[in-house]
């Protein structure tokens, strides 16, 4: 991240983009592992952090873009609330019963996957990785009321609301989850929170416990592994017992609920019928109907391809 | 149709069941109307994957009748249910009572099918949950049909809770009804449904139906909580002691499904009853943080006392989504125009408490004028550049949902006569 453009305010960061013509490497806060495959090669960093507002009795909370989950969960968790976001480390149990948000961590596996404490939320809304326990608790696509943007021109456009529901107008935050800042910078998250009591419900997830996840065997080993990429799948119920095994030893967690595998893998997996599969930090989008439409956005949005040039591939 | 449309130089306009209150399935400026009615197939149901495949014309109704066998349901719930289209709650991003629990309808949506703008078909999604990329189903469910018309959906199926229970409580005072909303909320108990009735609608209930309710209820408020038998158990005790501890008159709980449909009555035919108290009603749609219900209802009284109207309250409390209806008599000279402005004021003090001009209804034709002052200029910039990615000429659906369409403006005048 030598020479990285830092930025901690949306009007420093707006004037910035409207001067300058890029392309630019573009990631939300600075921990190091939340860019595995990229680390380093950021250019331009948006790292504002800090609550901004939140109101415990309507359960809804704006933060900026920077700050990590470990962060925001402390602050909930003064009011009994919390983010419901599992993320990976070693632990024993394979069926999960959580009372606090401590309680959704796996253990014993590598930060650098990218659903970790210490990543920064908006850099986490960007990716839209999938998060176990969707099924019960919901995903990013759920939680996000809200996101503030710097678009490639600069501008800066406040998106969605801050009620827990709203039909006004298109719902552009949504287009922005999972965008990976290719059509504008997330600088702020408006989010509902869930209280501590909901997360009193089993989540029936099966995971490689710490000595014998992939992972860990990787470290141990010390083989080479770096051809290995994290990969998450996921595929209809009647199938995801067969994707389980054809993994086998790869698997890192499995979330029976949503029908999601978390591996680590050296080779491609094996595929199931209207399955979908997203390898490290390329995620690989294969209907020509979404690739046609997804450059058409990039085209408008941001015409000569300064934001994230390459990290969906195609765009 | 749509190539046909195009070739011909025709506007076009999708239409399910009609059923929307803002105006959305209107052809704004003539042409052609494209009703999906007669697409009415369920096409696939899986139940060991919990999905469903139909037509975009099915009563959302009918899909939940047809896996009820299966103790599954389509979750999305509007009270047209019975009438409007699986298309038109997609177009609308429907929500209904059981919204509080269970989520709109895109958060069960899987995969479309659709006819795109340039006459194209194609899908997005299929019967597994969530796609890496760009959330275009995200956009196009709730784009009110102007991103392309939905043909097919796959749709999630949930299963129907254990158990369910349902309690019926009278308040003296309305405050007291939504100051209960905010404390059942904050406590972490989240029922499947929280619906307040006003002393407007307990008159018109009492009128067309002859609902008894404790003597004294200026409000009611309709509290379901379902899940497992124990959890059912003890949400229903934790919220029966809110309940006491904010003054309630008197909690009726449901003893069977029969009582519960009971209790339900005076929610699902609270809007049908207000014809009792005048010849037109109009209903409004706006969202606050809910912790504002109390405030934001003082305003909706001040506001119908200022303007000389009468007005009852109906509303998703636990999501914040106010439904305040004038009624009136429209053959009085004026009152259209008073109406009117009580309802933009009413949906301008959503937006001051930090709310939404609509909450479930959409934007359609009718709130066109309301979108600048939720939306800055910037934003409703990118609105109109992400629709010129689907719907880049004005055949489509035309002056809906963005405000200054061109050849939209002079034509306002004309749907405001027509539909007030």
């Amino acid at each position: 991240m030598v020479g990285a453009k830092i930025f901690e305010s949306e009007q420093e960061l707006s004037a910035f983009l409207r001067e300058s013509e890029g392309p630019f490497q573009i990631q939300v806060g600075l921990h190091p592992s939340i860019c595995s495959d990229r680390t380093g090669k950021a250019n331009l960093v948006y790292n504002g952090t800090g609550i901004v507002e939140y109101e415990p009795q309507d359960q809804v909370a704006t933060i900026k873009a920077g700050t990590t989950f470990s962060d925001i969960q402390r602050v909930l968790g003064q009011n009994k609330q919390c983010i419901p976001y599992v993320v990976f480390g070693p632990w024993k149990q394979t069926k999960i019963k959580a009372t606090s948000p401590e309680d959704l961590t796996f253990y014993g596996v590598e930060e650098s996957f990218p659903l970790s404490l210490d990543l920064p939320f908006g850099e986490a809304v960007a990716r839209n990785t999938p998060v176990a326990g969707e099924a019960i608790f919901g995903n990013f696509r759920d939680w996000v009321l809200g996101l503030t943007v710097v678009l490639a021109n600069g501008e800066v456009v406040k998106t969605g609301s801050k009620v827990v529901k709203n039909v006004a107008g298109y719902d552009l935050h949504k287009l922005f989850i999972g965008s990976r800042h290719t059509l504008g910078i997330i600088t702020e998250v408006t989010f509902r929170t869930t209280p501590n009591e909901l997360l009193n419900t089993p989540l029936n997830i099966d995971r490689r416990t710490g000595k014998s996840s992939p992972l860990r065997l990787n470290k141990e080993t010390a083989a080479d592994y770096s051809h290995h990429r994290h990969c998450v799948q996921r595929t209809r119920r009647s199938d995801f017992a067969d994707a389980v095994k054809a993994a086998g030893e790869w698997v890192i967690a499995a979330d029976y609920d949503s029908c999601t595998l978390y591996a680590h893998v050296p080779e491609e997996l094996s595929r199931f019928p209207h399955d979908w599969v997203q390898y490290g930090d390329t995620p690989d989008v294969e209907n020509p109907y979404q690739r046609k439409m997804m450059l058409k956005m990039k085209q408008k949005l941001d015409p000569t391809n300064k934001l994230n040039p390459g990290v969906f591939g195609f765009l | 149709m749509v190539r046909f449309c195009i070739a011909n130089n025709l506007p076009y306009t999708p239409r399910g069941a009609g059923t929307g209150l803002s105006g959305g399935a209107l052809a704004a400026l003539g042409g052609v109307i494209i009703s999906t009615k007669r697409l009415n197939k369920i096409l696939e149901i899986d139940i060991e994957n919990r999905c469903l495949r139909a037509q975009a014309g099915i009563a959302n109704k009918r899909i939940s009748d047809a896996v009820a066998g299966q103790r599954l349901h389509f979750a999305p719930d509007p009270s047209s249910q019975s009438v409007s289209t699986l298309g038109g709650n997609i177009a609308e991003n429907s929500g209904g009572p059981h919204t509080l629990k269970y989520g709109v309808t895109v958060q069960h949506v899987l995969g479309i099918t659709l006819v795109d703008t340039e006459g194209e078909v194609a899908e997005l999604g299929g019967p597994v949950a969530g796609y890496p990329g760009y959330d275009l189903l995200g956009l196009i469910v709730g784009g009110e049909g102007t991103l392309g018309i939905v043909t097919e959906a796959w749709v999630k199926l949930t299963p129907l809770p254990e158990a369910v229970k349902t309690a019926l409580v009278s308040f003296r005072y309305v405050r007291d009804a939504t100051e209960t909303v905010a404390a059942i909320i904050s406590s972490g108990t989240i029922p499947a449904a929280l619906e307040i009735m006003d002393r407007g609608i307990l008159a018109a209930l009492k009128a067309a139906f002859n609902l008894q309710f404790h003597p004294e209820a200026e409000a009611l408020l309709l509290i379901e909580v379902d899940g497992g038998t124990n959890q059912v158990v003890n949400d229903l005790e934790a919220v029966e002691r809110i309940c006491a501890e904010n003054k309630a008159l008197e909690v009726r709980v449901a003893k069977d499904e029969s009582e519960r449909q009971e209790l339900w009555k005076a929610r699902k035919k609270g809007i049908g009853a207000m014809g009792r108290l005048a010849p037109t009603i109009v209903t409004h749609d706006g969202v606050i943080p809910r912790s504002k219900l109390p405030e934001m209802l003082d305003t909706v009284y001040e506001v119908a006392a200022k303007y000389n109207l009468g007005v009852a309250n109906i509303f998703h409390a636990g999501d914040g989504n106010l439904h305040p209806c004038f009624y009136f008599d429209d053959r009085e000279e004026g009152i259209v125009d008073r109406v009117i402005a009580a309802g933009e004021e009413v949906i301008k003090y959503c937006l001051e408490l930090g709310g939404s001009i609509t909450g479930e209804h959409g934007v359609g034709t009718e709130k066109l004028d309301l979108m600048p002052l939720m939306f800055s200029p910037e934003n409703l910039a990118l609105q109109a550049a992400v629709k010129s990615v689907f719907n880049d000429g004005s055949l489509c659906n035309p002056c809906k949902v963005l405000p200054n369409q061109k050849s939209c403006v002079e034509h306002q005048k004309r749907w405001r006569g027509v539909a007030w």
